[in-house]
């Protein structure tokens, strides 16, 4: 045990005259450390439902909203909390002078914690929120943070500004620099998007994803390394020059970053180059800063013995992988193959969870141990440290392959639920790597609020103080200079900020609005009262976390989902929807392509019709059951259906005049696309399918049975899976049922359309021909013909009942056929042969959700046998019956 | 033509700053100076520290 306990430090009076406010110290670490945990919790939930998707069921709120809850958890109540209690320590050390004033301390705590943080999270798990990455909480509490950096400025700044800016030391330097630039850039990101639609809007939000990271904690993080490293090492860092060299280049380039977030995008390839540009460059600053920070660290070992020391170490070494990883994922090729991958959230992690939080560890446990009368476990310390150290770095890595996994998968034609599959694994240990993590917190927290035992044998720092003498040296001309030239500086680096902004955001927009003027239909097509709903539930539940609505410029994008999207698709998306993630594929086009039903059994219950699903359900928008759904759920829908629909009615002549009025040659990609909508679920009209190879092995296409169609059709095929009863038209009993190869390639490649039977073109041919034959063999179906005699009686009853929809030679192809009033094409006899007791089940009673009427008290029953038989007697009776027919 | 200005303002500022480094002593000690300061702030901290005493508020600091 280690304390520091001198009695003379514990009287309220000394404490009232401290010029570090160690109350304001406690109370600011102790919030970080409940908030840390807090949020930690909401990530291990998270992630354990990629893993059970149901974990939880109704007693959590749903994955969306803990996701929000999860991300600005970490970054404003642990670490935002952790960084002002490291500022209550250092700003009076670094400075000479106290803090503005203790009660703005305190009122700043309350509003930090009691205005933000507890409002903000409560918010977000009742529903309201921003859909935007690293600004969930909503706009309210956007305000109220507002003022509290205000407050943070007005609180930490003035002591600065009491000593030339030639005498700064470069921790003094990040933190002015953090709380400057998070107040000019946390309205850009959290305010602006609401009010600039679409890609523009995510331009400004790419904006602020970066520098949350770049203004905000990273440069709070190197205020405190490099003040722990020369305060613990007793000796001054290796070079102030190559300090203050990082400081600038950071501030001058990590604004620039933002647009990395959207490569490939529709925003502006110059906005996209300048982003890419401004992240090798920033590579190069990170080694510089690491290299320093290293160097300074000189003889404390690989393992430092201080504690703080210890993570701040370990931090560095953080620090130097994600920078460098920034880097590299902004590349473009690798960028395509990273982005929207588990890689970015690794990334993320390394980021917030590795640099990041090892930093705000450091800074709190060196001011902790600092603190009058307080003590600390330092063995517990030790074990967090090393259980955090591995715990983050197994996610990490594990996050890191399983992108690389799932990129792979994604640049190939494998089916979109192969990379789910895949990934099932790596989230696994994903999940298992929250034990040591967690452990490692909990160990933190108890260690710093450990027990003394003993009394103090605190601080005994041998400190360097070779080379102060330099002081005064320079001549009197250099510090005005130097103090001229750090000012210039410091007006650059805003001016670059501002550039950053009129670059990658300004210009972007008004780019993206002219694209817009010229390309865009006359007239947008609103969305209705329910789709605005439903786009508000889609919102608040984080759906844009899981599913992006952007298909980018690539060509895995153009084969996987259609032409890539053109600004004016979101010209009335107030805030984007454009995401940063693809767990599920990309819903920009999803209108159209499924049924309303299945979505709403989707919804109820993804994995009965989905069985590899990890999609959280959502049964609270129904009355327990698909078919009874509320209003929610009809909205969410709805907006679901509304998804490029409005690119869908102008393509493609629509679009004529559009590509006639542009030579940007990515727009030309989006109008020269060979398809709008790629989704390979979406139905075609039957007739044009691919012809396969016979016959396939049972073998392989037993999986893609289990894995695809087992929720409809049930295990044995018997049309009796989970989600067989909330569809109408109910799955097809494929036991009653005998098809012919070609019809089976037909419905397999093109889907039937007007029911919950989609296409399965993402299955390659192999798998179709597999699976062709998994289906022929569930069929139960009598071969025997039946009596010659009645076949003349059920011609006659075809003719005058049957044949207008299902042609005169029962193909399918009658005159009524494509003017149903349920748009289902009628069954093709020739190709198609029911069981006897099934056919006559469905002339008695019909089919629901069908054009078919039912029977039974039209004909009498000598007529309905003889149709049937009649109708069984077609089968094989067409001409061309297609490839490898049976 | 606007990354290359960027890359350009960004490397001449920070080329002009380390040759003002190298070139001149003057100039290289002010720059490092603050990292000493700042070792004497954390000694004499540390020092009042041990001894109970805390660096106080200054007057002009009060609330």
């Amino acid at each position: 045990m280690q304390s520091n306990s001198d009695p003379s430090l514990q009287s309220s009076t000394a404490a009232d005259q401290q010029l570090v406010e160690g109350l304001l110290v406690r109370a600011h670490s102790l919030a970080a450390l409940i908030t840390l945990l807090i949020a930690v919790v909401f990530g291990i939930l998270v992630s354990l439902q990629f893993v059970l998707p149901d974990f939880g069921g109704d007693s959590l709120p749903s994955w969306g909203r803990m996701r929000y809850a999860h991300t600005q958890g970490i970054m404003l109540g642990w670490l935002g909390n952790a960084f002002l209690a490291f500022l209550y320590h250092a700003v009076p050390i670094l400075s000479g002078r106290a803090v503005t004033s203790r009660n703005l301390g305190l009122s700043l705590f309350a509003l930090w914690n009691f205005a933000v943080m507890l409002p903000g999270w409560a918010l977000v798990l009742a529903g309201v929120s921003q859909p935007l990455e690293w600004a969930e909480f909503p706009l309210v509490v956007d305000v109220v943070v507002i003022v509290a950096f205000v407050l943070a400025a007005i609180q930490f700044l003035p002591p600065f500004f009491s000593r030339g800016f030639e005498n700064l030391y470069v921790s003094s330097w990040y933190i002015i620099g953090a709380l400057v630039f998070t107040l000019m850039s946390y309205p850009m990101g959290n305010i602006v998007p609401e009010f600039v639609p679409g890609a523009a809007g995510a331009a400004f939000s790419g904006l602020w994803i970066h520098d949350a990271v770049g203004l905000f904690v990273t440069p709070l993080a190197l205020a405190i390394l490099y003040y722990v490293i020369p305060a613990t090492t007793g000796r001054p860092i290796y070079s102030h020059f190559l300090s203050m060299l990082g400081f600038w280049g950071l501030f001058f380039l990590y604004p620039l970053n933002g647009i990395h977030h959207y490569i490939n995008s529709v925003i502006p390839m110059g906005a996209q180059l300048t982003a890419i540009l401004a992240s090798f460059l920033l590579g190069v600053i990170v080694v510089i800063v690491v290299t320093n920070l290293m160097l300074s660290q000189r003889g404390a070992g690989l393992i430092p013995r201080d504690i703080a020391l210890r993570f701040a170490s370990m931090s560095v070494v953080f620090y130097l992988i994600v920078s460098l990883q920034g880097s590299v994922q902004a590349d473009m090729s690798f960028n395509s193959l990273t982005h929207f991958t588990d890689w970015v959230i690794g990334h993320s992690h390394l980021a917030m969870l590795g640099f990041a939080t090892f930093a705000g560890i450091a800074g709190i446990v060196h001011a902790w141990q600092r603190l009058p009368a307080v003590s600390y476990n330092e063995l517990a310390l030790h074990w967090a440290y090393w259980l955090l150290v591995v715990g983050i770095s197994l996610m990490v890595v594990d996050l890191t392959v399983a992108g690389i996994a799932q990129g792979q998968l994604w640049q190939g034609d494998a089916p979109w639920l192969e990379s789910v599959r895949a990934s099932q694994a790596y989230w696994i240990v994903r999940s298992l790597s929250a034990i040591p993590i967690t452990l490692g917190f909990v160990l933190l927290f108890f260690g710093l609020l450990g027990n003394s035992k003993e009394a103090a044998t605190s601080l005994k720092i041998e400190r360097s103080t070779a080379g102060v003498e330099l002081a005064g040296v320079g001549g009197s001309g250099v510090a005005p200079a130097l103090r001229m030239s750090y000012l210039v500086a410091s007006l650059a680096g805003i001016g670059f900020f501002v550039l950053s902004v009129a670059l990658l955001g300004v210009i972007p927009l008004r780019a993206l609005q002219q694209q817009t003027a010229s390309l865009a239909p006359a007239g947008p097509l609103l969305l209705t009262p329910s789709e605005l709903r439903g786009r508000d539930i889609y919102a608040r539940e984080g759906c844009a976390y899981c599913h992006t609505q952007q298909v980018r410029y690539t060509e895995a994008d153009l084969a996987r989902f259609g032409a890539p999207s053109l600004a004016w698709e979101g010209r009335l998306d107030y805030p984007h929807m454009l995401g940063t993630r693809r767990i599920g594929p990309d819903l920009a086009r999803a209108g159209n392509t499924r049924p309303a039903q299945w979505h709403l059994v989707h919804l109820f219950a993804p994995r009965s019709v989905v069985p590899l699903s990890i999609m959280p359900a959502y049964p609270q928008f129904f009355s327990g059951a698909p078919d009874r759904p509320r209003r929610e759920a009809l909205d969410l829908v709805a907006y679901i259906e509304s998804l490029g629909r409005e690119r869908e009615l102008a393509w493609p002549d629509g679009e004529v005049a559009g590509r006639a009025a542009t030579d940007d040659e990515r727009a030309l990609m989006s109008f020269n696309a060979p398809e709008l909508n790629a989704h390979p679920a979406r139905t075609r009209p039957r007739g044009n399918a691919l012809v396969l190879e016979s016959p396939g092995s049972t073998v392989g296409g037993v999986d893609s049975w289990q894995s695809n169609c087992t929720g409809c059709h049930g295990e044995q095929g018997r049309g009796d899976g989970p989600a067989a009863a909330w569809l109408q038209p109910s799955p097809v009993d494929l036991s009653q049922h005998q098809y012919q190869s070609s019809l089976l390639a037909d419905i397999l490649w093109n889907g039937v359309h007007g029911t919950s039977m989609p296409a399965w073109r993402e299955l390659s041919p192999a798998e179709l021909s597999s699976l062709v034959s998994v289906v022929q063999s569930f069929s139960e179906v009598e071969t025997t013909a039946g009596s010659p005699q009645s076949l003349p009686l059920g011609a006659e009853a075809y003719a005058s009942h049957c044949a207008e929809c299902h042609g005169d030679n029962g193909d399918g192809n009658g005159f009524a056929a494509d003017s149903l009033p349920i748009p289902i094409w009628p069954t093709d006899f020739t190709r198609e042969r029911l069981s006897v007791a099934e056919s006559l089940r469905i002339l008695q009673n019909g089919v629901e959700g069908t054009s078919m009427a039912p029977w039974g008290d039209r004909l009498s029953e000598s007529e309905m046998v003889a149709v049937v038989h009649y109708v069984r007697s077609l089968y094989g009776s067409a001409l061309n019956s297609g490839v490898a027919d049976d | 033509m606007i990354s290359a200005v960027i890359v350009i303002s960004f490397l001449v500022l920070a080329a002009a700053f380390a040759l003002a480094y190298l070139l001149w002593p003057g100039v290289r000690a002010r720059v490092e100076r603050p990292k000493y300061l700042f070792q004497q702030q954390l000694a004499l901290y540390e020092e009042q520290c041990r001894n109970g005493q805390q660096p106080a508020r200054e007057p002009g600091d009060e609330d």
